[in-house]
């Protein structure tokens, strides 16, 4: 290509001189952020995070900080910077583990990661949270995974592995919380792997400050019979990008995408989903919706595989979005790419407004324009949490809206 | 988006231009590549002026430096450029004494299609003694044409008559280094159709490439220009519903659509070039760049029906500039065997209150690979803006692919943009029941086919679309069972 301008990323040589253990990983030496020419970025900037100066940091963080942070959330796992924060933790159950760590760990993944971000925390990551689940196991209480993210030009590498035995059953929430005036980057990645007949739902609570930077990367295989649930809201954050890859290798299993995104001032937010049905009998669906405000912008690019042998496939898509200013983007890029004949899929994507007649209808019942909207958002937003894996964060997220529409 | 890359290249190619090659070959055929000296010749043999002639070498030299583009979803091996012929005079065809020497498995698909004798012998070069129907036709309606003042040409001629008219258009809507193909068919274009509709004028009749006879071989880098003026109206029909043996491998044309305020354009397409054989082998390459720009109040309608060729690449496009202009696309688009087609439309929406359609169908059976790629933009200033796209595919076998790459940019609150997509297949209980109707399984598939189909056909001139149906048909024969 002409003229391709590399987004390089000067920091990488202190960051890996900065670690403990030498990492493998031979790409990261020449590690290049992508730029809007890959049409997997195609509506999503990296350069800015490519130019700061990253570094690890074990800033001081005050207790008051982290209770601040962590307010009237129950069975608190937490995280700061990457790293894992004993004190505010509760103990943890049969099955789950964390270690901090200064080598790279093993990743489940036979393949070498293409993505740079993923790059970047397979060869340096601070934490490992271990999820095994035995076989017919059950959990049935609600563990909150925090990750807090704080500190000038601090980047945090979290790593988390999930298996999960045959017939068991598990669920959590997943929140990522940016504070402080400074940037931060978040680079999160976690693989999941669900056994025969096995149970994983995850609501997963993103925020963040205005010059926080995140990266979330899920990649998932679905065996045979399991059912994966995973709802993620993005709240706020100045740069937000989750990447999930859900591969569906097992028969009559069952895969679920839903997001929520209210970006403001000038917050990106972008959502890339991949659901490649590689099997037969398998169901899959997404709902993606999405509020921008100010001059905001939001991505959206969800694709369908269906393989040649994936016949009898249902699989299922919709985005819809609501432009609340002049000067907010959506860029909205569904897909279906299928090689098998008996299936039937299809997906849908709006983009538009608020309908004039249901705030006229409000309004002149004596609704402030400001109230008319937040009922209307909050219709719009109800579809997503009526989804909800823990029904208790529908109050908690509705609030974060309405808070943020003012 | 492109007037950016343009100035990209344009930094990046400013190196010096050599002038000042003449040449004296003299045959009709030049020797096989591409060069400066064959651009000039070519330039030379149809007696251009000077500025289209630099028109040309400006598009060679960036063509020079552009890459073929590697992103659709399609597999082909790349043309070697430099093993064509760009220019041959038109070779007097062999003639036949009668249709008994021509392919009978071409005659029964022209007897499918519902062809007259006559017609059939103009399409397979057979000798004819009696004058033919259409050539009168076409003469009266020329004539007819002039009365109020409407030019239809050949783009040679329009070249020669009406210099005026091509060079204030021309590359205007698809700038000569829009994309590779693009530049390649600037540089070495050979001939095509022009068509300029004066103010308040409403064309009576289609115009059809068809009934221009002589100039039927208009070869493989064919160039269209349509300039609805003021107020005025046109219906536009390319190509033909009988299949054409293309001796031409690789098919670059560049399609030009420009309705001034108040204009409509309806510009209608049934392509079926040869795909290539069962084993899909041969086949031709239709790379194709169409665009149309609207001004206020004006209308561009797409319609067409893609069935043949080996490697389909075609993207009609509106530019909706003007305030209330409105863009349509629809298509029908069939592959079958080893064929693959990426097609779509861009929907670029500047002006407000702009409408845009889209009604895509694909249908794919055999081993063949159908894609729709679509881009519908809002800018910023296009308010009140509204898109409807809906995308469907049908698919017949478990061999073949269907896929759908639309991007959605919206930047205005006020915009309005829907776009759905669906995929599935033929129902056994449709088939079952027209099977116990006594209708056999093929003529099920045709009349499902068609019902999936009407949608988009509706769109078409009448007897356009009665052919059109029945290609469908043909174009799905033996893709069950």
């Amino acid at each position: 290509m002409m003229n391709q301008k590399d987004n390089k990323t000067p920091w990488a040589d202190s960051l890996i001189a900065s670690y403990a253990a030498k990492p493998e990983s031979e790409n990261l030496g020449e590690l290049r952020f992508p730029t809007r020419k890959d049409e997997y970025w195609k509506y999503t900037r990296t350069n800015q995070i490519a130019k700061n100066s990253w570094s690890f940091q074990d800033a001081e963080i005050s207790s008051d900080q982290v209770e601040n942070a962590i307010d009237g959330i129950k069975n608190c796992v937490v995280f700061i910077n990457g790293k894992f924060d004993a004190p505010h933790s509760i103990e943890l159950p049969k099955g789950i583990s964390v270690a901090n760590t200064d080598a790279a760990v093993e990743s489940f993944a036979a393949e070498k990661p293409f993505n740079p971000f993923r790059i970047l925390n397979e060869a340096l990551p601070q934490t490992c949270l271990d999820i095994a689940i035995e076989n017919n196991t059950v959990l049935d209480e609600a563990i909150n995974f925090v990750f807090i993210y704080h500190g000038k030009d601090s980047v945090a590498n979290p790593f988390n592995r999930v298996k999960i035995g045959a017939n068991s059953s598990v669920k959590w929430i997943e929140r990522h919380i940016h504070i402080g005036e400074h940037a931060t980057f978040g680079n999160v990645c976690t693989q999941i792997r669900l056994g025969e007949n096995a149970y994983c739902g995850m609501d997963i609570l993103q925020s963040g400050t205005g010059s926080s930077n995140h990266h979330e990367e899920i990649e998932v295989s679905v065996e045979k019979g399991a059912r994966y649930v995973q709802n993620s809201f993005t709240l706020s954050g100045n740069w937000t990008r989750n990447n999930t890859q859900v591969s569906i290798v097992g028969e009559n299993a069952e895969a679920n995408l839903n997001g929520f995104y209210i970006p403001a001032q000038k917050e990106l937010v972008d959502n890339h989903t991949i659901i490649d049905h590689q099997v037969a009998h398998c169901n899959s669906n997404e709902l993606y919706r999405g509020v921008m405000l100010d001059q905001s912008t939001g991505v959206f690019n969800g694709k369908v595989f269906v393989r040649q042998d994936a016949q009898k496939t249902n699989a299922f898509q919709s985005n819809g979005n609501i432009l609340m200013s002049d000067n907010a983007t959506m860029n909205s890029k569904p897909e279906l790419e299928i090689y098998a004949d008996d299936v039937k899929c299809s997906h849908g994507s709006t983009t538009g407004q608020f309908d004039d007649e249901a705030m006229f209808y409000l309004m002149a019942r004596g609704i402030s324009k400001s109230t008319a909207q937040k009922m209307l958002v909050g219709a719009f937003a109800a579809d997503v949490l009526e989804l909800l894996v823990h029904e208790e964060l529908h109050e908690e997220i509705e609030n974060a809206i309405h808070k943020k529409l003012g | 988006m492109a007037s950016n890359e343009e100035e990209i290249l344009r930094e990046v190619t400013d190196s010096d231009y050599k002038f000042g090659f003449t040449t004296n070959i003299d045959s009709d055929k030049v020797e096989k590549g591409l060069n400066e000296d064959i651009i000039r010749l070519i330039s030379a043999k149809k007696n251009e002026p000077e500025w289209l002639l630099e028109f040309r070498l400006e598009a060679f030299e960036q063509w020079k430096k552009m890459e073929e583009p590697d992103w659709a979803h399609v597999n082909y091996e790349k043309p070697d450029f430099q093993d064509i012929h760009y220019y041959a005079a038109p070779q007097p065809k062999k003639k036949l004494d009668s249709l008994d020497e021509v392919d009978p498995e071409l005659l029964d698909t022209f007897n499918k299609l519902g062809i007259s004798i006559d017609e059939q012998k103009r399409l397979t070069g057979v000798a004819v003694d009696i004058v033919m129907d259409s050539v009168s036709v076409a003469t009266t309606f020329k004539e007819k044409l002039a009365e109020l003042g409407i030019i239809f040409c050949s783009f040679s001629e329009a070249v020669q008559n009406h210099p005026e008219l091509v060079r204030k258009y021309m590359g205007t809507i698809v700038p000569k280094t829009d994309n590779f193909y693009a530049a390649l068919n600037s540089a070495v274009f050979t001939d095509g159709s022009f068509a300029y509709i004066p103010k308040g004028v409403k064309c009576p009749m289609e115009l059809s490439t068809y009934f221009r006879i002589n100039e039927a071989q208009t070869g493989q880098f064919e160039r269209t220009l349509v300039v609805a003026d003021k107020g005025s109206y046109v219906s536009y029909l390319e190509g033909c519903t009988a299949p054409m043996r293309d001796e031409n491998q690789l098919h670059a044309a560049v399609v030009e659509l420009v309705a001034l305020d108040d204009a409509e354009i309806k510009y209608s397409t049934v392509q079926n070039w040869y795909p290539g054989d069962k084993n899909g082998h041969g086949g031709i390459f239709n790379f194709v760049t169409k665009r149309g720009l609207c001004e206020r109040n004006a209308k561009i309608s797409w319609t067409q029906v893609e069935t043949g060729s080996a490697v389909t690449w075609k993207y009609p496009s509106c530019v909706l500039k003007g305030d209330n202009s409105v863009g349509e696309f629809y298509s029908v688009a069939v592959t079958n065997n080893f064929q693959q087609a990426d097609t779509g439309t861009k929907m670029i929406h500047i002006g407000a209150n702009t409408k845009s359609t889209i009604i895509s169908k694909g249908i794919s059976a055999g081993r063949s690979h159908n894609s729709y790629r679509g881009l519908v933009k809002i800018n910023k200033n296009a308010r009140h803006a509204r898109n409807f796209s809906q995308c469907d595919s049908l698919l017949m076998g478990d061999r073949c692919g269907a896929h759908t790459f639309p991007y959605i940019e919206t930047e205005n609150s006020t915009a309005k943009v829907e776009h759905e997509a669906t995929t599935s297949k033929i129902g056994e209980d449709q088939i079952f029941y027209c099977l116990q109707r006594g209708i056999s399984e093929e003529k099920a598939i045709s009349l499902i086919v068609n019902g999936y189909c009407k949608e988009v056909l509706n769109k078409l001139p009448m007897e356009f679309a009665v052919e059109a149906q029945k290609l469908l048909s043909i174009s799905l024969e033996g893709s069950v069972g």
